[in-house]
């Protein structure tokens, strides 16, 4: 029961494992990378998929919107995301 | 009626275009979309690479022959979005904005309609004269089925399914694009219609604008940039289109 | 600030921002602008969306798939690294068995065409200056570098350019970003880099991929740590004359491909090195932030990609590096043919460099054969035996043997000198095209200067620090 309470807060797309899926919340950080991060897809609302991790544990693919993007750890703890499910 | 197929007095010197005796078609599109597949399709060997006056972006020129009349064409760098920061967006967005191209190619990759879409929204926000060129549509045809009229109908305006590879779909890609500038082909793009502060915001400072901006400049899209605070466009904005009594540097 | 605040310099945006304001009232917080822009941006995703799902009726999913399972494979934690370096391997034996028939072929066509020259000077009764000046040292200049050139960039770029076409090279970027980015540097840098193997010049344009302008620099200054396919041969012979003494016939290619590889993988690891002390004093700043699309894997089209990487890429540099070769051609014959005393100029010079060339391991006339070598990293090799042997003329030997006897038993060189040839070969100076494309992409005569004085202090440092350390241990 607990568990399943924390899942519900909300967590940065970092925290997501490959093969699980949330819905975007908010991007944070700079005004620039924001705005590059809403443009490749990462819009309130929208599902994103972790995928898998590079071999070094970093940077992470997710697919987002039917594309597939990586992101480093930096980039993917500005994403908050909501709604985790273990679909996929 | 005889349309004109170019309009006169365009800023295009201060894009590194010299003038043309016919009109100037801007090519635009995500990158990977095969934009410059169609590029060369077009203008063969007719080419002429250099860089956007002031970056180090690269720009490259080409002109076709078409019913006698001779079309520039100018590939603008590949974008997602033309709302960032980044130097290819800003170079994209201020030709089409402030270059006032006689009319714009916008190259979508048929295998990713939704992704590309974005940027092919946007730039009809921008301008009216657009035809949307559906590229890589036999890659397309594998996996899916695109309705290419219910597209047409959706975006307000023509949609030519292309193989640049194959160079398939220019003829019509050609003639639309001359429809468009020589016989005043009629356009009802897709305009959005944004959440009611943001309309009643852009409703309030749009009229503000067109006193204060030439006529041929976009007051409402730039009516959204403004209420956005986007200090990006303002400042292309003074850069290519402030009136030249108010002393302000042009270059 | 408020918008109009921040547009305070120019008088007509000031009045128009502020006139907004006024209609406005509100357009004040950053807070309240971010919230806009986010709500902008989502309505048109939203838009897209909903048109691309009134449109569009997805068959069965063939593709995604296939490239999930492929991905699954060429970036998994444990196979993604080893199959890239094999691809790599691969990729390397290919362009070596590839080019060494054409190569011969082009090298005697050449040189029979030099030998056609000669005839035409004598008959036409020119003076033996003239004919030594323009056939032996430019022409002959040129048509070492086009043959030691021309046919591994042709089979490795169009193999580099399929791979680029079928999508996997982001997949390589992914890999390997990690290691960059503690670098202080970034992904792409892995793409700049194995285009370095093919040629240094051509990794240099490629850099436009990095969009931050220092990551970019640090990519650029450090593209030479790689062995382009102009030093390979130097690499290859040496280290076969030298370990491989006694490959049988059937391993040459296979040894050779590994030392190449090998040398690659101490080039990476300066690579890395270098950046990272980059990124901590000259190139000073933050990680820039890393969005990398892995686009779905595609049939790359054969024939129009070879023919376009032959155009694009394998001419462009050909036609630089043949501009620089001609000079050096020339630079090289004056210095061998003029005598002063009766000794060379050549001789001269390489006996004045020789003390600091031995503290290095080496010898003057390696260091000369490096210096002339500046325009072409292809005619280093040529120069030096041509200096060994006091010919008049950059000249190849009939066999290995011969070089080998050449080397070792008439200007002693050791294990050690060989080794030191090779290390300075791979951290050297980039070469004249490179350094002219350098200063063509930064338009910065310092960080040209940089790009070459750099790499020339390490190679000498290390070179420097092994020979030493072999002396000081006793090894020699």
């Amino acid at each position: 029961m607990l568990k399943t309470e924390l899942k519900r807060t909300t967590r940065t797309l970092w925290e997501l494992s490959p093969k699980q899926s949330a819905y975007v919340l908010d991007v944070g950080g700079d005004q620039e990378m924001r705005r590059h991060l809403l443009d490749l897809g990462f819009v309130p609302g929208s599902q994103v998929t972790a995928i898998r991790r590079s071999p070094f544990g970093d940077p992470t693919v997710y697919e987002v919107r039917g594309t597939m993007i990586a992101l480093r750890k930096e980039q993917a703890s500005q994403i908050r995301i909501t709604g985790l499910d273990r679909s996929r | 009626m005889e349309y004109e197929c170019c309009a006169s007095a365009q800023p295009w010197v201060q894009f590194g275009v010299e003038h043309s005796d016919g009109p100037i078609i801007a090519l635009a599109g995500n990158p990977n979309v095969g934009k410059t597949t169609i590029f060369n399709a077009l203008t063969g060997m007719r080419q002429h690479t250099g860089n956007w006056p002031g970056k180090t972006v690269k720009q490259a020129r080409g002109s076709y022959l078409y019913r006698s009349i001779r079309f520039t064409v100018v590939d603008l760098p590949g974008t997602f979005s033309l709302l960032s920061h980044s130097s290819d967006e800003q170079v994209a967005r201020d030709f089409l904005v402030f270059g006032r191209p006689s009319a714009t190619i916008i190259v979508v990759d048929a295998t990713r309609l939704e992704r590309n879409l974005n940027l092919a929204l946007q730039v009809l926000e921008i301008t009216d004269r657009a035809v949307v060129a559906l590229n890589m549509i036999d890659e397309a045809r594998n996996k899916m089925e695109i309705d290419v009229e219910q597209l047409q109908k959706e975006l307000g305006v023509p949609v030519v399914p292309t193989v640049a590879r194959r160079k398939k779909g220019l003829d019509k890609l050609m003639q639309t694009v001359y429809e468009l500038t020589c016989e005043g082909l009629p356009t009802s793009p897709l305009r959005l219609t944004y959440p009611r502060h943001i309309e009643e915001a852009v409703q309030r400072v749009e009229p503000l604008l067109k006193e204060e901006l030439p006529p041929w400049v976009n007051a409402r899209w730039l009516a959204l940039r403004l209420v956005e605070g986007d200090v990006s466009s303002l400042r292309s904005l003074a850069r290519y289109a402030a009136p030249a009594e108010k002393g302000v540097t042009a270059l | 600030m408020k918008l109009s605040e921040r547009l305070k310099d120019d008088p007509w945006l000031f009045r128009i921002a502020s006139r907004a304001e006024g209609a406005l009232d509100s357009a004040g917080p950053a807070e309240r602008r971010k919230a806009i822009n986010t709500e902008i941006v989502s309505l048109t995703y939203e838009k897209a969306e909903q048109i691309a799902r009134a449109v569009v009726k997805p068959l069965p999913g063939k593709n995604r798939d296939l490239t999930l399972r492929l991905d699954d494979l060429l970036t998994s934690r444990w196979f993604g690294l080893p199959i890239m370096l094999l691809g790599l391997g691969l990729i390397f034996w290919m362009t070596i068995v590839g080019a060494n028939v054409p190569g011969e072929y082009l090298s005697v066509a050449l040189f029979w065409i030099g030998d056609q020259l000669s005839r035409l000077f004598q008959w036409a009764g020119a003076p033996d200056w003239l004919h030594g000046f323009l056939v032996e040292g430019v022409y002959r200049g040129m048509a070492w570098v086009v043959s030691v050139m021309l046919p591994p960039m042709a089979i490795f770029f169009p193999i580099f350019t399929l791979l680029e076409d079928a999508g996997y090279l982001p997949r390589v970027a992914f890999n390997m970003d990690r290691l960059f980015k503690a670098a202080g540097a970034h992904g792409k840098q892995a793409l700049t880099m194995a285009m370095g193997f093919g040629c240094n010049a051509a990794a240099i344009v490629s850099t436009r991929i990095i969009e931050s302008p220092r990551e970019r620099m640090i990519a650029i200054l450090t593209n030479n740590f790689v062995p382009c396919n102009g030093r390979w041969p130097i690499l290859i012979t040496l280290s076969i004359l030298f370990v491989g003494g006694a490959v049988a016939a059937g391993w040459g290619t296979a040894a050779s491909t590994a030392v190449v590889v090998g040398f690659v993988l101490i080039g990476v690891m300066v690579t890395l090195a270098v950046s990272w002390g980059l990124s901590r004093t000259m190139l000073k700043g933050i990680p820039s932030s890393f969005t990398l699309e892995l686009p779905p894997y595609r049939r790359p089209q054969v024939g129009r990609t070879i023919i376009r990487s032959i155009h694009d890429r394998t001419l462009y540099v050909l036609w630089r590096a043949v501009r620089m070769a001609a000079p050096a051609g020339a630079i090289t014959w004056l210095m061998a043919n003029i005598t002063v005393d009766g000794t060379s100029l050549l001789a001269m010079t390489a006996g004045w460099l020789d003390p600091f060339g031995r503290s290095l391991g080496m010898d003057g006339m390696i260091l000369l054969a490096f210096i002339l070598g500046l325009p072409a990293n292809e005619i280093v090799l040529p120069i030096l035996i041509m200096g060994y042997v006091s010919a008049g003329t950059m000249i190849e030997l009939d066999s290995l043997a011969a070089l080998k006897h050449l080397l070792v038993d008439q200007h002693g060189w050791t294990w050690v000198t060989a080794l030191n040839v090779m290390l300075f070969s791979l951290l050297h100076y980039p070469c004249g095209t490179t350094l002219q494309v350098i200063y063509g992409e930064t338009k910065s005569i310092k960080w040209t200067a940089v790009a070459a004085l750099l790499p020339l202090s390490i190679a000498v440092g290390v070179t420097f620090t092994v020979n030493q350390l072999v002396q000081w241990m006793g090894w020699v």
